[in-house]
């Protein structure tokens, strides 16, 4: 079920979200923030449907506050829109520039919810596993002991309970005591497996001499076209932004040439590619299904 | 030509008294399937672990183990790891990484080998396995039974031309572990790999087995065909006898002749033959399970409901049962049918959002926790191991006293490690001792606590057939102390020995509870070996004894005689 970004090669994703961070965070230009936003809202609700709605107005409101508040600690600008705490200005200027600093966070986190959706950990050291196969097989191990170790935690708090050692509700010194039996007993658990899986891992041949990898993705056509265009649209909005200085961070509106234009285009370029992913993948089927 | 040749070998761990292994020799020829049995202890694994390099243990050893021929320590660790796969007991902590697909992986990545290769064998051996629909998942998602499949699919992936399987199914349910060894014997025979296992569930792996191998004390005592074994052991006059599947016991309880069954299905045929032209006499139905007064009842469950989160869906759906005063209470049914977490809701572990639970008449949430455990409810759970959380036995045991005087502490504790034969261990740490020891100090533990109610959950799993009735007579002894024990249980076989009444728990509630003999009559599946092969003439009969005893009676044989096959 791999649709959209993540059906492309983890390398095109790892190239997608880098690109669309570097873009959000240097261009805080608002046209392009805006499409930054837009497109990132989009995908995150393609990808996630009505259980992002939660997280977004959260996000949405943490944003706005973030952005109101800023002029209360910034009194500088020459537009005063009221005075508060006797006298203090609150001032157009730093109500803008705390919603475009808003703004640009409430994108950022956007592209990183879609990154986690996309992005799974295997795919991280899929990509970056091969500079150091042992790191990263490390890596992988710690990722599986994670709910290994909540699992055996649970199961031990439980068997405490079963026969009346349970903590809640006694003493403080009486909690401490029992947490730290709890993690003693977890401690000689993990050295138990650790020794078992040492032995597991020897009798299946590790360290008996050079390691590969198995191919988990490969790369194809398609990938290296997409590359290819996330590439010269990243180049293109990186070149005529910084031309049209869409990556002044400020309190004014900048100004906006037809540099700052062509690099929108390229951003957009950019940016649209998951979404025009999976809308091309959801048309096809439509076509797919009325054809049978 | 043979596989594997031990010469003489004699092991010893460092700073052990004895041998684990005395002088043993063996050969196992390419393509045999050679099952090793003996009672925990008896050095089957020490002697598995000496035919791969990579797992032979620290310590004295002489004589010799070949592999094809040549000495075993030739075979460089490359060549070995390929050959020679080897799948342990415990599922869990065999398994190196996170995903399915790359635990297939694993081990072909460690041997070097190219990625077309690698590409091509992990996809053979997922659809050989029935894996492709768990491929991607993450194995903390995997059941105990998908989890020991995996780790046997991923040996298999390097094409080894033996498999070791150091009791690999001791941590699974009946179900899970018809299901593995089912799977063991299609490798043995549609691909020819040499098969060594080691197993104390010898129902399956009997009449699978090409040979079998006896050990005792480290000693070879016998090695010969399943049922030359059985002739054997019998002749001898062994305690081993008891751990022979039901068709082989019944035959030499009942002093048979003919060719000695192995399954259910030989046995059938083996006693319509025995039982030819004799009287079967009608039998009249044992009596059921007698309602009783809610007063003499010790646990009482009234439409418990539990889930254990909101959206998630309920486990237990209105479960009701009376568990009698003093009596020993068996729960059986399927894998995640909800019957652990029953015991939990009756411990408070797990709180029910409807419903009553009673214990002694009184509401549950009406206890003060220290009120409740301490000398009326003690739970056993399925892990004994998560109950140690000290550097030895003793101090387990001392644990579970606070607050009382020196030496009455130790002389209880010294009382009950007697009891439970645990004395010897005192010293030991917990992780030290074998399953069948891990299970008893716990239940050591659990006992200290003096409960009137007696909660237990999967107590006969990983454990020999030896302890099974040492443990059934421990809980015997409680029973006649007046203490009411609840246990929850996959293996039918025990539960329609001891218990006094068995239910039947599915789709989050009691469906049934009768007396043994009524339960398994009615159930035509989910009964034991026994009570299968002898239903069409003995409905009534459950266990190999009820068997023997009747078939000895139809023969007009005297009590002495009957008494003696029982004993076998």
């Amino acid at each position: 079920m791999a649709r959209g970004l993540a059906g492309v090669h983890p390398a095109v994703g790892f190239l997608f979200f880098f690109g669309a961070a570097a873009l959000t965070m240097f261009f805080a230009h608002p046209a392009y923030l805006l499409a930054s936003l837009a497109l990132a809202c989009c995908y995150y609700f393609l990808l996630k449907g009505r259980a992002g709605l939660r997280f977004f107005f959260g996000m949405l409101a943490f944003c706005l506050l973030v952005g109101l508040i800023n002029p209360l600690f910034s009194p500088r600008g020459e537009r005063v829109l009221f005075t508060w705490l006797g006298g203090r200005p609150y001032t157009g200027e730093a109500l803008f520039y705390g919603m475009t600093l808003g703004g640009m966070f409430l994108a950022v986190s956007l592209w990183f919810a879609c990154y986690n959706q996309v992005m799974s950990g295997d795919k991280f050291t899929y990509l970056f596993g091969s500079r150091a196969p042992a790191l990263s097989l490390v890596l992988c191990m710690a990722l599986r002991l994670v709910p290994h170790f909540r699992g055996k935690a649970r199961r031990i708090r439980e068997g405490r309970r079963c026969i009346g050692k349970d903590p809640a509700g006694r003493r403080r010194g009486e909690r401490m005591q029992a947490a730290m039996e709890i993690l003693s007993a977890l401690m000689s658990c993990a050295l138990e497996d650790a020794a078992l899986t040492a032995d597991s891992m020897n009798s299946r041949g590790y360290g008996s001499g050079p390691r590969t990898r198995f191919p988990r993705y490969a790369a194809k056509a398609r990938d290296g076209f997409l590359g290819g265009w996330l590439l010269v649209c990243l180049a293109g909005a990186a070149v005529c932004g910084a031309i049209g200085g869409a990556g002044t961070f400020g309190a004014e509106l900048p100004p906006f040439g037809a540099a700052a234009a062509l690099g929108l285009v390229f951003e957009g370029g950019f940016l649209a590619v998951p979404v025009i992913l999976h809308g091309k993948e959801a048309w096809t089927w439509r076509i797919l299904q009325s054809r049978i | 030509m043979a596989h594997f040749t031990i010469e003489n070998l004699t092991f010893a761990y460092p700073e052990a008294g004895k041998n684990a292994l005395q002088d043993v020799s063996l050969q196992i020829q390419e393509g045999e399937y050679l099952v090793l049995i003996g009672k925990s202890g008896s050095g089957k694994s020490t002697l598995l672990r000496h035919l791969k390099t990579a797992l032979t243990p620290h310590g004295v050893r002489s004589g010799r183990v070949l592999f094809s021929g040549k000495p075993l320590e030739e075979a460089g660790l490359r060549e070995q790891s390929a050959k020679i796969g080897y799948v342990m007991q415990d599922p869990d902590s065999q398994i190196v990484t996170d995903k399915v697909w790359h635990e297939l992986a694993f081990g072909l990545e460690s041997l070097g080998c190219d990625q077309r290769t690698m590409r091509l064998r992990v996809a053979e051996m997922a659809s050989y396995f029935g894996i492709q629909d768990w491929f991607h998942r993450d194995v903390a998602e995997l059941s105990g039974g998908q989890k020991q499949l995996l780790n046997l699919a991923s040996i298999m992936a390097m094409q080894p031309e033996v498999l070791i399987l150091d009791e690999p199914t001791s941590q699974l349910d009946p179900i899970a572990a018809a299901d593995f060894l089912n799977t063991v014997r299609k490798i043995n025979l549609e691909l020819g790999t040499t098969v060594i296992l080691s197993e104390h569930r010898l129902e399956e792996v009997f009449p699978a087995a090409d040979r079998v191998a006896v050990l005792e004390e480290g000693r070879l005592m016998a090695l010969d065909t399943p049922r030359g074994i059985g002739r054997r052991l019998r002749a001898e006059g062994s305690d081993m006898v008891a751990a022979l599947p039901a068709p082989m016991r019944i035959f030499y309880g009942a002093e048979g002749g003919g060719e000695c069954p192995l399954t259910v299905r030989e046995g059938r045929s083996w006693l319509s033959r025995e039982m030819e032209g004799r009287p079967v006499c009608r039998e009249t139905p044992p009596a059921p399970l007698e309602e009783i007064p809610a007063a003499d009842a010790a646990v009482v469950l009234k439409e418990v409901w539990f889930r254990y989160e909101k959206d998630a869906p309920d486990v237990l759906r209105g479960v009701n049962l009376q568990v009698p005063r003093g009596s020993l209470f068996a729960v059986v049914g399927g894998n995640g049918a909800g019957k652990s977490t029953m015991l939990k809701a009756i411990c408070h572990i797990c709180r029910p959002y409807r419903g009553k639970v009673l214990l002694e008449g009184r509401k549950v949430e009406k206890y003060r926790p220290d009120e409740l455990f301490q000398g009326m409810l003690a739970m056993l759970p399925q892990d004994p191991k998560t109950l140690f959380v000290k550097k030895t036995v003793r101090e387990e045991l001392l644990e579970m006293l606070p607050g009382r005087g020196g030496e009455e502490r130790e002389e209880r504790v010294l009382k009950i490690a007697a009891e439970l034969q645990v004395a010897d261990l005192l010293a030991q740490h917990p992780y030290d001792l074998s399953g069948g020891e891990q299970q008893r100090a716990a239940l050591a533990k659990v006992l200290l606590l003096e409960p009137k109610i007696l909660l237990l959950d999967e107590p006969t799993k990983g454990i020999d057939s030896f302890y099974k009735k040492t443990l059934a007579e421990i809980l015997a002894g409680l029973k006649r102390k007046g203490v009411t024990i609840l246990l929850v249980s996959h293996d039918i076989e025990f539960c329609a020995q001891y218990a006094d009444a068995v239910a039947m728990f599915f789709d989050g509630g009691v469906v049934t509870a009768n007396t043994p003999g009524r339960f398994f009559a009615e159930n035509s599946f989910y009964t034991t070996a026994a009570n299968r092969m002898s239903r069409h003439l003995f409905p009534y009969a459950v266990t190999a004894d009820d068997v023997i005893r009747r078939v000895c009676e139809s023969r007009g044989e005297g009590k002495e005689r009957i008494r003696r096959g029982e004993r076998q």
